[in-house]
């Protein structure tokens, strides 16, 4: 082993955005603005890119299109991996939890709060007062654990945990109204229901639908990406979703 | 005044205790490291290694280009913007397909971008990261000429991250501030990276 790649080593250590993950419907303004999946390190919300690297959140004016500038930074621990925004609050996944930032001064975000955890992986997706985080153990994030934790966001200054739930290797995530979807890599492919009180109910458990990176759009059509290709899905029967084509990968 | 003396003898003896021992160290380090390059030293078996030589370019057409659609490999992250779908291959750009029947998606075109794992669009312009650069690119008409940009330096990125797609093969290793690694050539590679 050259020393050369000892730091390398190290930062892998960081690092877990070598499986992309999941995905969800995000902006409310997605009329002119796509989605991503819960790995996602941009996202966009109104006229500015909020971007993520190994420790930093960074802001673009996009005020000219074709000629994004950079209006803020913000430092962070190192193990930043994920960003997700939900109306005028973006959530930042890292490896030792989720902050939170109040964007409504959209060129300024402040720094709300944030939950911590154990140690993980952990994408993290929103809707309405909850937030879902999946921690996931495996290569290169140390201390794994495997697990969906549910917490109370409707204090953004103070969020509690409300469940804890124990996954097998879960990689993303994915809301539509009451559906939670949670890929759990080569094991398959949980919905649960969202009870009111914050419980989750497991309905199904496609254990053949191996996935990893995942997005829910209108018409009740799901997106999955696993190692051996690209899946869609229809599911307006949620006990029976539909294979509508799929994409092989080439090896 | 004697206790600046007893330091002056205790750092007198220091300079004893240490010189040689250092000396001796610096050496032994200087023998096994064949090169000291900005972030650390390593070690290596042979000064000049027959690998892969870095091909840098800073032109933006030679970093991004609009090519034929192709086979799917190492996927990365997906998005989904109006009837476009993008699947990430990881480190290597986007294949678009054209998702307006899911039951039927049709490929477009593969856009590539080396060191490209991110991306957001709006308004039919695609944001996208390519190592420590930010790429901005219209895509509302898919044709060969794309107006694009480019910001540069903006995302930390690590010269790590380029290397060849072989395994087991010796190359440059990355001086990211020269551009950007468009192509790697054989030829003989003084202190060597290695692909594992």
């Amino acid at each position: 082993m050259k020393l050369k790649y000892y730091p390398l080593l190290l930062l892998s250590f960081f690092a877990c955005d070598s499986d992309s993950d999941m995905a969800t419907p995000s902006s409310p303004e997605s009329g002119s603005v796509g989605t991503g999946g819960s790995l996602a390190r941009f996202t966009i919300s109104n006229d500015h890119l909020y971007a993520v690297d190994a420790h930093r959140m960074l802001t673009f004016s996009l005020a000219n299109e074709m000629s994004p500038s950079k209006v803020d930074e913000f430092d962070l621990e190192w193990g930043v991996e994920t960003i997700f925004a939900m109306d005028t609050i973006v959530f930042v996944g890292t490896q030792t939890g989720m902050h939170m930032f109040d964007i409504s001064e959209q060129s300024r975000p402040a720094y709300l709060s944030n939950y911590e955890h154990i140690q993980s992986c952990d994408p993290v997706v929103a809707q309405d007062t909850l937030a879902f985080v999946t921690l996931r153990s495996g290569t290169s994030c140390r201390n794994g654990l495997d697990q969906l934790d549910v917490i109370n966001i409707s204090d953004v200054k103070n969020p509690q945990l409300i469940n804890s739930y124990e996954m097998q290797n879960p990689h993303g995530l994915a809301v539509d109204g009451n559906l939670l979807f949670v890929t759990e890599g080569q094991f398959g492919l949980k919905v649960y229901k969202i009870l009111p009180s914050g419980s989750l109910e497991l309905i199904k458990f496609y254990n053949e639908i191996r996935s990893k990176d995942i997005i829910v759009q209108p018409n009740d059509l799901l997106i999955v990406v696993a190692e051996d290709g690209l899946f869609q899905y229809n599911y307006s029967d949620i006990n029976n979703i539909r294979l509508l084509s799929q994409i092989n990968i080439e090896y | 005044m004697s206790l600046q003396v007893e330091v002056s003898n205790m750092k007198g003896f220091l300079k004893k205790f240490f010189l040689i021992p250092a000396i001796g160290l610096a050496i032994l380090t200087l023998e096994n490291c064949c090169y000291d390059g900005d972030d650390c030293c390593y070690e290596c078996y042979s000064h000049k290694e027959w690998g892969y030589k870095a091909v840098y370019s800073n032109d933006l057409n030679d970093i991004v280009s609009l090519e034929a659609p192709r086979a799917l490999r190492s996927p990365g992250k997906i998005y989904v913007y109006n009837n476009l779908l993008l699947i990430n291959e990881v480190q290597k750009g986007l294949h678009i397909y054209d998702n307006t029947d899911p039951a039927n998606p049709t490929a477009l075109n593969f856009l590539k971008i080396t060191g490209c794992n991110d991306m957001a669009m709006r308004n039919g312009v695609l944001y996208t990261d390519q190592f420590s650069n930010l790429i901005t690119i219209r895509l509302d008409s898919l044709q060969s000429e794309l107006e694009k940009s480019r910001l540069s330096d903006v995302f930390s990125a690590y010269y790590y991250d380029v290397a060849p797609d072989t395994v087991d093969v010796y190359y440059e290793c990355p001086n990211l501030s020269l551009g950007v690694v468009v192509d790697w050539v054989q030829d003989s590679v003084e202190y060597p990276c290695y692909t594992y």
